[in-house]
C-alpha cells in the first residue's frame, strides 16, 4: 500500500498534523490551504445528498473516498468532528485499518497527553514516531 | 440506486437534471444545482494540486449515504451521476450519456448551445431508457 501522504483535522476544519513521503511537492501554506478545502468540500457534500439520513451524526457524512485519476483519497471522520485522511496511490489497498489506527493513537498520545491543548496543532514525538511505524506495517 | 442526473454546459449553466427515487426532495433545485457546479470546479483544481503531477480529473466521491460520479469534456460540458456507495465506477455509463448528447443534442440544428436540454426529446428519451435500463437503476447493487 502506497500512502503518499496523512492529514489531520481539527474539529474547525484546520490542520494539526501532516505527514508526507519525499514525492510531495506541497509547502505548509499550502498543505493547510489545501486540507481546509477538504473540510468545506465534505461538509457541503453532506448538506446534497438525496437521501435522507437515519439520524446519524452529521459529521458521519462527509466523503469517505475521493478518486481521481492518478490517486485516491480515503478520510475517517470521527463522531467528535476529527478527520484524519490520507492520500493513496494504485494499486489501492483500503486504508481503513490505518486510519483507525491514528486515530487510536490520536486519542493515547494525544488527547491523554495533559499538555495538549485542544484543537491545536501535535507536535509529539511519541504519536509521530508511532504513525510512522504504523503507515509502514499497518496490520501490526 | 440511481438518484440524480445533471448535465452542465459552459459558464457550469445547469442544463438538464433528472432525479428518481430520492428520499430526501430537494427543496431549491438553482441552489443545488449551484453547489453540485461549484463542487465539481473546487474538487478537480483539489485533486489537480493534491494529487501527484499530471493529475487531470476528478472521477468521483462516495459518503456513507451516496456516490456522486462525474466526467468532464475537454469543451467543458460536465455530467454527473448520484447513485448509492456501492455501485461502481460509471465513466463508461457517462461517457456513453456524452455520446448521446453530441449525436441528439449538438447536432441538432434547431439547438441552440445554452439551452435547456428538454428541448430535444430524442435525447431526453435515449437517456431515460439508457438509464432506467441499468442493472442498479431501482435497486441497491450489492
Amino acid at each position: 500500500m502506497v500512502v503518499v501522504s496523512l492529514f489531520v483535522l481539527n474539529r474547525n476544519g484546520s490542520l494539526i498534523y501532516s505527514y508526507e513521503t519525499q514525492g510531495s511537492h506541497l509547502s505548509s501554506n499550502d498543505k493547510i490551504r489545501l486540507s481546509s478545502t477538504f473540510h468545506g468540500i465534505s461538509a457541503i457534500a453532506a448538506q446534497i445528498s438525496p437521501k435522507r439520513s437515519g439520524g446519524s451524526f452529521s459529521s458521519l457524512q462527509g466523503i469517505r473516498t475521493l478518486d481521481a485519476d492518478t490517486f485516491r483519497l480515503q478520510c475517517f471522520h470521527t463522531a467528535t468532528g476529527v478527520k484524519i485522511f490520507c492520500v493513496l496511490l494504485p494499486p489501492y489497498v483500503d486504508a481503513d485499518l490505518l486510519l483507525r489506527q491514528v486515530y487510536a493513537h490520536y486519542s493515547d498520545f494525544v488527547l491523554k497527553n495533559p499538555f495538549y491543548e485542544l484543537d491545536m496543532p501535535i507536535r509529539f514525538e511519541t504519536f509521530e514516531k508511532e504513525v510512522q511505524r504504523k503507515r509502514k506495517a499497518p496490520l501490526i | 440506486m440511481i438518484y440524480n442526473f445533471y448535465a452542465f454546459g459552459r459558464g457550469r449553466k445547469l442544463l438538464c437534471r433528472e432525479e428518481w427515487h430520492r428520499t430526501r426532495p430537494c427543496r431549491d433545485v438553482e441552489e443545488e444545482s449551484k453547489y453540485v457546479s461549484g463542487l465539481l470546479i473546487t474538487l478537480k483544481s483539489f485533486c489537480q494540486q493534491l494529487g501527484p503531477p499530471r493529475t487531470e480529473a476528478f472521477l468521483a466521491y462516495a459518503t456513507s449515504q451516496y456516490k456522486l460520479h462525474s466526467f468532464e469534456t475537454v469543451s467543458g460540458y460536465r455530467f454527473v451521476l448520484t447513485t448509492d456507495p456501492s455501485v461502481p465506477d460509471q465513466q463508461e455509463s457517462l461517457i456513453h450519456i456524452y455520446q448521446l448528447f453530441v449525436d441528439h443534442v449538438i447536432k441538432n440544428p434547431l439547438y441552440h448551445l445554452g439551452d435547456d436540454l428538454h428541448k430535444c426529446p430524442v435525447f431526453t428519451t435515449k437517456l431515460h431508457s439508457f438509464l432506467l435500463n441499468r442493472p442498479f437503476f431501482a435497486s441497491l447493487a450489492s
